[in-house]
């Protein structure tokens, strides 16, 4: 077998090759494959094989709110309904600069604390919020920056679905981890928020403040009994069926579908146009992603079965360092892998050897779970494969790249280092909560 | 030196590749110089349900593998789950033998153990289960999460099936989006489920079915030496295995009894009819998908339920 | 030549509102299959599978009119940087060197396809499926995807610097 370091270079290096020259990005990552199939999976066999494996990629039940939300979404938009709702909520708060950026938050951080998905959660949010705030005028990071956000928060506000995977690979106590997850996770919300006024701030021009006339308080009311109450019906479609256990946060889209349906036709918005533009839009988007899953994740694979993956964290956890430093490390790695890997893999690849140095090392394992759980979370938006920033290319207004998806997305991975370090400081922001169960 | 590359179903610190490793250590030590295994990985190297394809074109050597992950490449290999006699009896009466000529020709594997027998699935439940008038249990109005290999067996018993990873089960639970799942004894802590659970329904049906296999072309391609202790480690320990494993589902039982889950159990004719549903529907379906094969692997897979 | 174009947009097309038709099969399965669950009706037993499938193949039947429609992401920043004529010589180098990776997977694909669709090979999910229905979407969507990409070339056109309005998006 090859030297772990070799296979590296070679499945990495030939990855930002192939899409650097300029390789459309799914294109590149079959490449690629196809390259490290003949080294390491024996030639031809192995190229059915990976056919073989890359049928399994997006055939999997936990995407399908990827069509789901699209289609939600894309109805909502197309439909008009978006543009009746935000019109309102921008009556009914007024003056308050970026307030679409914060509302963004806030109702991201609502929905991650009923869904258990970001991919579910970005989805929705994006698909909702993204076309109407480009109309307003917003630049793309203001829109697309708080949703990258608050669709990774699904991961730490409980319930996650990651966090319980997690918690039952690394042999941690699943309630406690999740409930851990809890006050960092509003943490990192209000930094969302702060970093929103210093985004809105230093360039007011990002978040216009349109025209604006104050109105008086009952036609304000009025306008919100017409144009936002009914839309609570779609969010109790979504919410509640989660909440009342009538579905599960996967299937809670075709909920939604069905109550932004039945709202247009009482709105008389609902037209053929809408619906076949909804559908359209919605299998676009799910088609593209779902091309970039399906290449990527046979790549994920490759580098797992080269021992190019277990190779770099045998080595860089074999370097003899204190608790401190050893968990920066582990941060290091995730974040290193992660950008080339889904979280599942990487929690199959580096937990056998985390979990007994963490233990080693006598971290407290719901803090030390947490730590790691917020890195897997970062994992979500890095390039070059960042499943969320697929998903947010794909709803992000035309003519947007990669690449200003990506950056839109740094500052919130920034504010994510920043709660890692406040938590790593102050250990009582994750213990907290698990104590008093 | 022959050197094996395996690859196991589940992660590498689940209890099922930890076992394996032990296998493994086995082997390594007692084939210094002649034969040793080196593991690769788990479901990320290779998609759990592609594994039996990977077997059979050789991109790995050595499979730690559920015969149940690749039915449709062997139907045959039902078998080991409808399977209520211990594996070392099989093996003494022929088992082994007998469906390794079907391994060998479908699915191009050899099978060297059937491991970690001795345990079954139980239902795992938040709400009572009700026996209807001939005593049969009752799963009406409540919903289970299933996989296919009992799926069949919960519908006949009036259940609502719901498919959902393993990932989805403890929030699905704490929700009530399910009432329940089917899942052996050890491993159900791991994903933390107990805390929602209250019974458990005894007795167990069906028999977990991971066995050690090799890719036929690798396991012909060792040495006589390497074949010898290859294949003498994996009898060994598919004995240890089956020991350890009563020990440990005593042990685990216990937990989870004094944690407050209690155990229903069915007795007499209940059981008997429980048991025979559980069973007739596993050995039917291999009927349905191959004939061929089914009574002579019955006969010594099974023993009768009276 | 624009005959034989009409024809690949046509089956290109085609494709797409399949995939247009799956994502609409999807929203009414699990509708139908949350509401079986909690109303009582008779559950689909097919309904989680069936999803699942339909996922698969709205992926690469999607493939051909997301090529025609520039609606692919690539990293463009190279592009950028070089000057105009060797811009254009680069990109008919990607687009043949795109079509030659399709045309790849598109013959491997074909050939997995062929051979499960001889041997009757079947998956077992929640019902049994035959193989050759996971397989049948994927030779199709990489070999007209792969045709799309060289038919950049006689249509004078080229599936970089597309207009951003052409980028897939809501
Ligand atoms: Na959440
Ligand atoms: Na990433």
């Amino acid at each position: 077998m090859m030297d772990w370091t070799l296979s590296i270079a070679i499945l990495i290096g030939g990855l930002m090759l192939s899409m650097g020259i300029g390789l459309p990005v799914a294109l590149g990552f079959f490449l690629i494959n196809v390259v490290g199939v003949f080294l390491f999976m024996g030639g031809a066999r192995g190229i059915d094989q990976m056919i073989s494996n890359a049928t399994m990629a997006v055939s999997t039940y936990s995407l399908a709110p990827v069509p789901l939300f699209l289609v939600m979404g894309s109805l909502f938009f197309h439909s008009g309904l978006a543009r009746r709702v935000l019109d309102a909520i921008d009556v009914l708060i007024g003056r308050l600069p970026a307030r679409l950026s914060y509302l963004t938050v806030t109702s991201g951080t609502v929905f991650a604390a009923l869904s258990g998905s970001s991919l579910a959660n970005t989805g929705m949010l994006g698909s909702l919020m993204v076309p109407e705030m480009m109309k307003r005028g917003y630049k793309k990071h203001m829109a697309i920056g708080p949703i990258l956000g608050s669709g990774g928060l699904a991961v730490i506000i409980p319930p996650s679905t990651l966090a319980v995977l997690f918690g039952s690979l690394a042999r941690i106590d699943i309630g406690a981890l999740l409930i851990a997850g809890l006050l960092p996770g509003v943490v990192l919300a209000f930094l969302y928020a702060g970093l929103i006024f210093a985004q809105a701030k230093l360039d007011p021009e990002a978040a216009p403040n349109y025209e604006y006339t104050p109105l008086p308080l009952m036609k304000r009311l009025g306008i919100f009994a017409r144009d936002v109450v009914p839309m609570v019906v779609i969010v109790m479609a979504v919410v509640g069926s989660i909440l009342t256990g009538v579905a599960t946060p996967t299937e809670s889209g075709a909920l939604g579908i069905v109550a932004v349906a039945v709202l247009a036709l009482l709105f008389r918005a609902l037209d053929w146009k809408a619906v076949t533009d909804a559908i359209q839009d919605a299998a676009r988007v799910t088609g593209m992603t779902f091309l970039l899953i399906t290449a990527s994740s046979t790549f994920a694979q490759l580098l797992a079965f080269s021992g190019a993956s277990s190779g770099l964290v045998r080595w860089a956890t074999s370097l003899d360092m204190g608790p401190t430093q050893t968990l920066l490390v582990m941060a290091l790695i995730l974040l290193v892998l992660g950008m080339f890997m889904d979280q599942v893999s990487m929690m199959l690849i580096t937990l056998p050897i985390f979990v007994p140095l963490a233990m080693s090392l006598q971290f407290d394992m719901v803090w030390w779970g947490l730590i790691m759980l917020l890195m897997l979370e970062v994992s979500f938006t890095t390039p070059p494969f960042g499943l969320l920033l697929f998903v947010m290319h794909g709803v992000s207004p035309p003519g947007t790249t990669l690449p200003e998806v990506a950056r839109a997305a740094l500052p919130y991975i920034l504010c994510v280092f920043l709660l890692i370090a406040l938590v790593i400081l102050f250990p009582t922001l994750a213990t907290f909560l698990p104590s008093l169960m | 030196e022959d050197v094996i590359r395996a690859v196991t179903f589940t992660p590498a610190q689940v209890s099922f590749s930890q076992n394996f490793q032990k296998f493994v250590d086995l082997v390594n030590e007692r084939g210094k110089g002649v034969v040793q295994i080196q593991v690769i990985g788990g479901p990320e190297t290779i998609p759990q349900p592609r594994m039996g394809e990977a077997q059979k074109n050789g991109i790995a050597d050595m499979f730690l593998l559920p015969a149940g992950l690749y039915l449709n490449i062997v139907p045959e290999g039902e078998a080991f789950a409808g399977s209520n006699r211990d594996p070392m009896s099989v093996r003494a009466d022929g088992g082994i033998d007998l469906i390794n000529g079907i391994f060998h020709e479908k699915a191009n594997a050899h099978v060297l153990a059937h491991v970690d027998g001795g345990a079954g699935f139980h239902l795992w439940l938040t709400k009572k289960p009700g026996i209807t008038e001939d005593g049969q249990v009752d799963l009406t109005d409540i919903r289970l999460r299933s996989s296919p290999l009992y799926r069949a067996f919960l519908e006949t018993l009036g259940a609502t099936i719901v498919v959902q990873p393993a990932a989805e089960v403890y929030t699905s639970l704490e929700r009530g989006v399910v009432d329940g799942t089917g899942y052996p004894i050890s491993g159900l802590r791991d994903y933390g489920w107990n805390k929602f659970l209250k019974y458990r329904l005894d007795p167990s049906f069906f028999q977990t079915d991971v066995l050690i296999t090799m890719n036929l072309d690798a396991w012909e391609g060792l040495s006589d030496e390497a074949k010898n202790i290859v294949q003498q480690a994996a009898i060994d320990h598919e004995k240890s295995s089956f020991d350890a494993n009563i020990v440990l589902n005593e042990e685990e039982g216990k937990l989870l009894a004094e944690g407050g889950i209690e155990t229903i159990t069915l007795t007499g004719e209940q059981e008997t009819l429980f048991l025979k549903t559980a069973y007739d529907i596993a050995w039917a379906r291999l009927k349905e998908r191959d004939p061929a094969n089914h009574d002579a692997l019955k006969a010594i897979f099974f023993e009768e339920i009276e | 030549m624009s005959a034989a174009l009409s024809l690949l947009d046509a089956l290109s097309k085609l494709m797409f509102w399949i995939a247009c038709a799956l994502v609409v099969m999807i929203v009414c399965v699990v509708t139908y299959d949350v509401a079986s669950r909690n109303l009582g009706l008779p559950t689909a037993i097919w309904a989680v599978n069936s999803v699942e499938y339909a996922m698969l193949h709205i992926t690469f039947l999607c493939f051909p009119w997301l090529v025609r429609t520039r609606g692919h992401v690539c990293v463009e920043v190279l592009l950028t940087y070089l000057p105009a004529g060797l811009r254009r010589l680069w990109q008919a180098g990607l687009q043949i060197l795109a079509a030659l990776i399709a045309f790849y997977l598109m013959y491997h694909s074909g050939k997995s396809f062929f051979e499960v669709l001889t041997d009757g090979s079947y998956e077992v999910r929640a019902f049994d499926a035959p193989m050759w229905m996971l397989y049948a979407s994927m030779p199709l969507g990489f070999g007209l995807g792969a045709l799309q990409f060289l038919s950049f070339f006689p249509r004078h056109e080229s599936f970089y610097g597309a207009p951003p309005e052409a980028h897939a998006g809501l």
